[in-house]
Formats: structure tokens, sequence, C-alpha cells
């Protein structure tokens, strides 16, 4: 029997234990991207009612980000329950297990999100050709409008540690500064830019449940409905926390392509414009830098932890390799960030 | 003729994308497209890196002498003397020569963050050590902008794209 059928095997057994009729899984299939869980989309056909949507969503043998340090799918499934009673727009969860008896590893099953995601939207030819410049920018500023709502919610949540906001900044430092020291490759840059960030924290002005991964890929829409007030499910809860909601619109900006929210639908002073009255809050122009080159270096902190050497004498994910070629990138930016902020303190 | 092993890398990366490729199934193609990414940029970075990492070592290590002379309120960073002598080593292989150049990258690292907590000090030190972390992170860049071609993330430098 080949891994899918065996994959395909245990959720039927597993739903049906769960109190599900399932009578059949099917079109199960393994889903592109995700570098700390493996993600499958299937359908459950059970006896008596319509066929449901489902996305599994299971802890990785050699993920990029480990349990420890993202809380695992038990503190992501938990976060959902409460985002969707907000009725903020998440995939519905429906199961969560972390006992390792049934799939080999914790994992949680969510509704499946209808649409595609915004990347491969704006990636599409059909999509470009059909709408106009008014209806692009109406579709960034709901989308913007989304992420203030999702920065609205109260705090703290039940996501992660909560900390003081003095705190949450270098707590933040610290998880990703930890993983560019567990490299055994010096990085003058990485180094000299958490350097900075400890020594440079600004003032958080307020708490929010930041998502931490807020970017297109992460938005499954359609044309449609990309209008509306849920214009988009947010997807892929992992790196959620409670923070500066500004951290949240720097990692935003990283992704500036044509293919994103900032660069397809909106460019850079449009989104934060559009966020400042979404949110009712001005955004100060040197705690986005700051946060800027906190991007930068969490990015570069997620690149280098995935081509760290493998004590179990595993292979290297190519995709990992890929990404981890992709570090001089970022030090490129930092170098040139980091140099303009020292031409800033001497200006002050 | 032998095929070297510049060009055998291209071989077998162009094999795996013409015969492989279309065979596997769809969640190991991205592992596979990514590998074979990597391969030709790894044969372009192989032609060019032992001079590329010579230049970049010689520099960094002028530089550290530089610093070492202009500031001498920092007593904490080893000097870099004992690095010269094995970079004129006529026998260096490129793996050793990668060593080399993460050794000297520990030197600027501890160099930068001395300088970085000098830069608050006084006035005199204050300038002087901002004056060469500038010069470091323009060193520091320009190595960068080197590797930007071998990596396919990012299709330009992120501060272009932001702007």
């Amino acid at each position: 029997m080949s891994r899918d059928a065996l994959l395909a095997e245990a959720l039927s057994a597993y739903l049906s234990r769960a109190g599900q009729q399932v009578v059949e899984i099917d079109a199960l299939r393994r889903l592109a991207g995700g570098a700390s869980h493996e993600t499958w989309a299937f359908d459950a056909h059970c006896h008596g009612s319509a066929v449901e949507p489902l996305v599994l969503r299971r802890d990785f043998a050699h993920g990029l980000l480990d349990e420890a340090f993202t809380g695992g799918v038990a503190a992501e499934f938990a976060l959902l329950e409460t985002l969707h009673a907000a009725a903020l727009p998440v995939p519905r969860p429906r199961y969560c297990e972390t006992d390792t008896a049934a799939l080999g590893t914790p994992f949680m099953i969510v509704e499946r999100a209808v649409g595609t995601d915004l990347r491969k939207l704006l990636a599409a030819q059909a999509y470009n050709a059909s709408i106009s410049a008014a209806e692009r920018r109406a579709s960034g500023v709901a989308l913007v409008t989304l992420q203030a709502r999702l920065h609205r919610l109260p705090v703290p949540l039940d996501v992660g540690v909560a900390h003081a906001a003095k705190d949450c900044v270098q707590h933040e430092i610290s998880r990703w500064a930890g993983l560019i020291a567990a490299s055994p490759s010096t990085r003058p840059v990485l180094d000299s830019a958490v350097h900075w960030l400890r020594t440079h924290p600004p003032p958080v002005l307020r708490l929010a449940l930041v998502h931490g991964d807020f970017k297109a890929n992460n938005l499954v829409t359609d044309a449609q409905r990309l209008w509306q007030e849920k214009s988009a499910t947010i997807l892929d809860w992992e790196m959620a926390h409670i923070g500066d909601p500004i951290e949240d619109l720097a990692w935003t900006l990283l992704w500036s392509t044509a293919h994103d929210l900032v660069g397809g639908l909106l460019d850079r002073s449009e989104y934060v414009s559009a966020y400042e009255t979404a949110s009712g809050h001005a955004v100060d122009a040197a705690r986005l830098a700051y946060w800027e080159i906190f991007a930068c270096v969490k990015l570069a902190a997620i690149f280098v932890a995935g081509v760290r050497p493998k004590a179990d004498g595993l292979a290297q994910r190519p995709m990992l390799v890929m990404l981890g070629r992709a570090i001089a990138v970022l030090e490129h930016a930092l170098a040139g960030r980091l140099q303009r902020a020292l031409h800033t303190e001497v200006a002050a | 003729m032998t095929p070297h092993g510049l060009d055998a890398i291209q071989e077998v990366s162009l094999f795996l994308e013409q015969d492989i490729l279309p065979t596997v199934t769809a969640a190991l193609r991205s592992e596979l497209r990514a590998a074979i990414k990597i391969l030709h940029s790894a044969a372009t970075e192989l032609n060019v890196m032992t001079p590329l990492l010579q230049r970049e070592c010689h520099e960094l290590l002028r530089l550290n002498d530089e610093s070492a002379r202009a500031l001498e309120a920092d007593a904490t960073t080893p000097s870099s003397d004992a690095l010269r002598p094995r970079l004129a080593d006529p026998a260096l292989d490129l793996r050793s020569l990668f060593a080399l150049h993460e050794e000297i990258q520990q030197v600027v690292t501890l160099r930068m963050t001395a300088l970085l907590e000098l830069s608050g000090i006084d006035a005199v030190n204050g300038e002087r050590s901002r004056a060469l972390l500038l010069r470091y992170y323009d060193v520091l860049a320009r190595h960068a902008t080197q590797r930007l071609p071998w990596q396919s993330v990012f299709t330009a430098p992120l501060d272009s794209e932001v702007a």
C-alpha cells in the first residue's frame, strides 16, 4: 500500500473514532510549501451528509521550526478556536490530536478555505487583465482593513507567553536571534543587526495579536470576495504572538513584488496610509524602520534554521537549501538599512 | 574528453530536469525543481569562488587592521595577524579557504560588536566607531551583492522591490 493510501486509511479511522461516519477519504494530496508542517488537502465522504473539504496539518519530522519554537499544532488550534469564535475569517478548526498514535505525529484538521491564495491570484494573467486600478486598490484596502481588524482584537489572548509591553520586543528578538546564534557559520551583518535591535528597542504603544506571517500566500480569496469585509481567509498562525502591530506591517512590507499585497494591490505608501485609516493609529516611520530591520533578521533566522546541520544524518531538503542561499539578499538589505540607521542617529 | 566538475554538474542538472522531473510526484516536484536550481547556481558560484573569497578575505583583514589602529579603545577583539599567512599559502584548497573566510568573519563580528558598543560612549570614540561601522557595512553589502545571482528566491534586491 502506498504512503498516501496508508495516510487516507489512518485519517478515515481517526475521523470514525472522532464520531464521523466516514465512508471514504478522497482527493488526498500534499500541498506545496509549509516549512514546519506537512499540509494535506482531502475530501471526507460521510454517511448522510455532504462531502467535507478538509485540510490536515501535521508536525513535520524534520521541519524548519520545531514544536518548542512554535508551540505546536495544539497552540495553533486553540488560537484558531478563539479567532473563529471572534468571527475572524480563519479556517474553522475541527479536530486536534497531540497523541502520536493516529498519524505518527501531532496534527490538526481544519475546514478547507474556498478560493486560491492571493499570490497565485495576482500571478494569474486573467485576473490582472480583468481588474481596474481602482478595483485593485479597493481590494488592497479591504485586506489592510482585515489586518487592522485583527490588531483590534482584545489582548491578551491565550497565545504563546504573554509579555509586558516593555518585554515583548526583547522576547521576540531573542527567539529569532537564538536560531542565528545556533548556526555553525558566522554572519557579521546578522549579528550586528541583532545587537542593534537589542540596543534600540522602540516603545510599544499598543499591544496586539500579531499574525507573524501576514502575506499573500497565507491569504485565501477569490476575485469577487476580495472586495468584501471578510475579504480573505487568513491561514498559517504558527508564528502568531502578542506584540507590536507595527511588526506585522513590516513583515507584510518585506514581501513587495507584483504578486504581493504590497506591490501587487497597493504601493508602500498606500499600504501604510490604508492601515492608518483602518486602524485609527498613525504609523511612526522610525518604529516601522526598526521593525523592517527586525523582519529581515527574522526571515534570515528562518533561512539559517533551515540549513542547520542535521544531527540524525537526514538529507537537507533542497527547498531549504535554496532558501538558505538567499540569506545574502537579506544581508545586503540589512547592511543598507543599518547604514541608514547610523546616519539617522548622527543626525539626531 | 573527460567532463570536468562544472560540466558534470550541468549535465546532471539537465538530466534531472529533462528525464526525472516529469516522472516524480507533485510533492517531490517542488523539491526537485529547487535541487536543479541549486545545481545551476552552484556551478556558477564554484567557477568564481576561489578568487572571490581571496579578495574578500584580504579586504576584511585590511579593514580589521585599520580598525585596530584607529580605535585603541577596542581591546577585546583579537588580532587577525595570524590569519594572513594562511591566506598566502599556495596549497590552500577551496574548502580550507571557506574555513579561513569563516574565521575572518568571526573576528569581523567581534570587531563590529565592539564598534557598536563604543559608538555610544563618547564623542571621539563614537564618531570613529560609526565611521568604521559604515565602512564594514559597505564592504559586507558589496560581498552580499556578489552572491545575489546565486539565489533564486528573490527576483531583485529587497530595497529595490520596496521602492
